[in-house]
């Protein structure tokens, strides 16, 4: 019995090559010659094929720990990298912030006093009630920094701290308050949540930089890379930062701009400025440790995902020398906005499976507020794309969008019994997210949704 | 402000009156490519951010936006023949940033320098050539003066 089964197990495998070996002949010629496609052999060519490989490899791992880990896989000792953090904006910071962010940056005007009251939302009840409710909100920080003040066994801190402790409180006092005021005419509100001094932090890398001094020498020295010698570089940047507050929400906030309006060539993504010297010539410093992704909160399945809005802090920006002057401090303030929006959303979409060498497939969008606790200024950051490395950054046709104010001040002053007289309240207008989307595409197209994998 | 040391006071005249100071800066010529608005100064190693800033706000009236400074780390050479270790001084650098409308191209100091080289060696070569013109005429004929034939 045994030795007939293996007689016609024989039999069947040598049908199986004789019918092989037939079709093979009967295909062997076609009237056409086909050939195989003729590979670029150089050596740019092969290693820009390399680094697609692994581009495509960190693609196809499913889980987001994974990818993370792939990515840092390189370098056992961590990366070199630009260290871009929330508390040093150097002379001429905006230039390099929009290469290394890849973004156009939109100043919107003041509005005056006339407009603002006619504008859209001043006419609104309760606009009015939440105005006395962000006087007392304002009031009672005062009074609560002043007690703290006074208290016996406070240390004497210096001014960039005091500036911080006051808006903290302010921040979330105002945040508190006007939760409480709209959440009744504004349903999403109940289901935001709210993160307090959350920790963000962002690794990506950027193309287009001039390569060092050694790599242009050694370079030169080889005679067949001496061509090449001066061939842009690519950088990595990790960014670093702590606002004050952040909110987020299970629905995304909806883009303003287009899906074509983000990827014309002119004037957008031609007309980027470019810094391609050394960060380290404008006063950045540089580190090395591993690729972090951290959006500030812990992954959940339908949990609350997308960033609405963060308040950032200004308060080391009291450190800069006079001489930078205030047009210099307007654009310290554009390129905080920029850098913080851009790391947020970036780990944001590190959840969802992105990185920096794998695009976003749908646009995310935020909202940012630096302040002091008496000036606010109001930011939209619109993320389209992540890829800036090696060549992107001039192939790229996408392009990530900014848009703000200058600084408003919120109230005139706080007289000496606590009492605040208020100035221009847009405050509330960035609560009222009504345009809040779930999109119908696959929020995670590179990312496996089983849920035993999905979020470690 | 100097910490240079002076000869100890001897009493009569002439009294030496030279007080030199050692805060000095140099131009240098950036290593690396840097912003236009940029200046890199080769300055003395006990000068801080506030000396350099002062130094060329008061001194050469220059609109100083910021300074860093870093210490180079002088070179360590070791002897071919006895195998002990020197060290060139350490130097501080400082860079100096101007506002951005500003722009600084370290000058090219010797310009010419190729040109007149290229002058010098010309006419040695023509030199050469005219003793060596002189040399084969006269190689049947040695110890002859220039001056014998045309």
């Amino acid at each position: 019995m045994l030795k007939l089964t293996r007689v016609n197990q024989l039999r069947a495998s040598y049908i199986r090559f004789v019918a092989q070996a037939t079709s093979a002949t009967s295909n062997e010629y076609s009237c056409q010659p086909e050939y195989p496609p003729i590979r670029d052999l150089t050596h740019k060519a092969l290693k820009r094929r390399e680094a697609n490989d692994w581009h495509e490899e960190i693609r196809k791992v499913p889980t987001v720990e994974e990818k993370i880990i792939k990515v840092n896989m390189p370098r056992y000792y961590g990366y070199k990298v630009v260290d871009f953090n929330d508390n040093k904006i150097p002379y001429n910071a905006l230039p390099v912030t929009q290469h290394y962010t890849r973004t156009v940056l939109k100043e919107l005007p003041l509005l005056s006093a006339d407009e603002t009251e006619t504008s859209e939302f001043s006419s609104v009840a309760f606009l009015k009630t939440a105005r006395d409710d962000i006087i007392d909100a304002l009031e009672l920080a005062h009074d609560f920094y002043n007690h703290q003040a006074t208290l016996p066994d406070v240390a004497p801190s210096d001014s960039v701290n005091r500036e911080r402790q006051l808006t903290q409180i302010i921040v979330e006092q105002l945040n508190r308050a006007l939760l409480q005021i709209l959440s009744a005419d504004y349903p999403h509100l109940n289901d935001v949540e709210v993160d307090y001094n959350p920790r963000h932090e962002a690794f990506w890398a950027v193309g287009g930089v001039d390569p060092p001094k050694n790599v242009v020498k050694s370079k030169k020295g080889r005679d067949w890379q001496k061509d090449d010698a001066s061939e842009s570089v690519d950088r990595l940047v990790q960014y670093t930062g702590a606002p004050y507050l952040s909110l987020r929400h299970r629905q995304q906030l909806c883009p303003w701009m287009t899906d074509g309006e983000s990827k014309i060539m002119d004037p957008h993504a031609r007309h980027l400025p470019r810094f391609n010297h050394d960060a380290r010539t404008l006063g950045y410093r540089t580190s090395y440790q591993h690729a972090v992704n951290v959006p500030g909160y812990w992954p959940s399945a339908n949990g609350a995902n997308f960033g609405l809005l963060s308040f950032q802090s200004r308060a080391s920006l009291q450190m800069r020398h006079k001489a930078y002057g205030d047009r210099d401090l307007q654009e310290a303030l554009h390129a905080l906005a920029i850098k913080s929006s851009y790391a947020w959303l970036l780990a944001q979409a590190n959840y969802n499976g992105f990185n920096t060498y794998n695009d976003l497939t749908y646009p995310m969008n935020t909202q940012t507020v630096i302040t002091n606790g008496r000036e606010w200024s109001f930011y939209e950051y619109q993320l389209n794309t992540l890829l800036l490395h090696s060549n992107q950054v001039n192939e790229n046709p996408r392009v990530n969008f900014c848009r703000g104010t200058p600084p408003l001040p919120l109230y005139a002053e706080i007289s000496e019994k606590g009492k605040c007289r208020p100035r221009r309240l847009e405050l509330p207008e960035i609560y009222l997210w009504e345009k809040l989307w779930r999109s119908t595409i696959r929020l995670e197209p590179w990312r496996r949704n089983d849920d035993s994998l999905s979020w470690n | 402000m100097s910490s240079r040391w002076y000869p100890i006071y001897q009493r009569g005249n002439p009294q030496l009156r030279v007080f030199l100071p050692n805060f000095w800066m140099k131009l240098v010529r950036p290593e690396e490519a840097q912003p236009p608005n940029v200046v890199t100064f080769s300055v003395s190693t006990e000068m801080t951010i506030h000396d350099v800033r002062s130094y060329l706000e008061k001194i050469y009236k220059l609109p100083v936006i910021d300074v860093r400074t870093r210490i180079a780390l002088g070179e360590t050479r070791r002897d071919q023949t006895y195998g002990y270790v020197t060290k060139k001084d350490d130097v501080k650098y400082a860079y100096v940033t101007l506002p951005k409308t500003e722009e600084f191209t370290f000058p090219e100091l010797f310009e010419k320098k190729a040109e007149i080289k290229e002058k010098e060696e010309k006419s040695m070569d023509e030199s050469k050539n005219g003793f060596r013109k002189f040399l084969d005429r006269n190689k049947k004929r040695p110890g002859t003066p220039g001056w014998y034939s045309i």
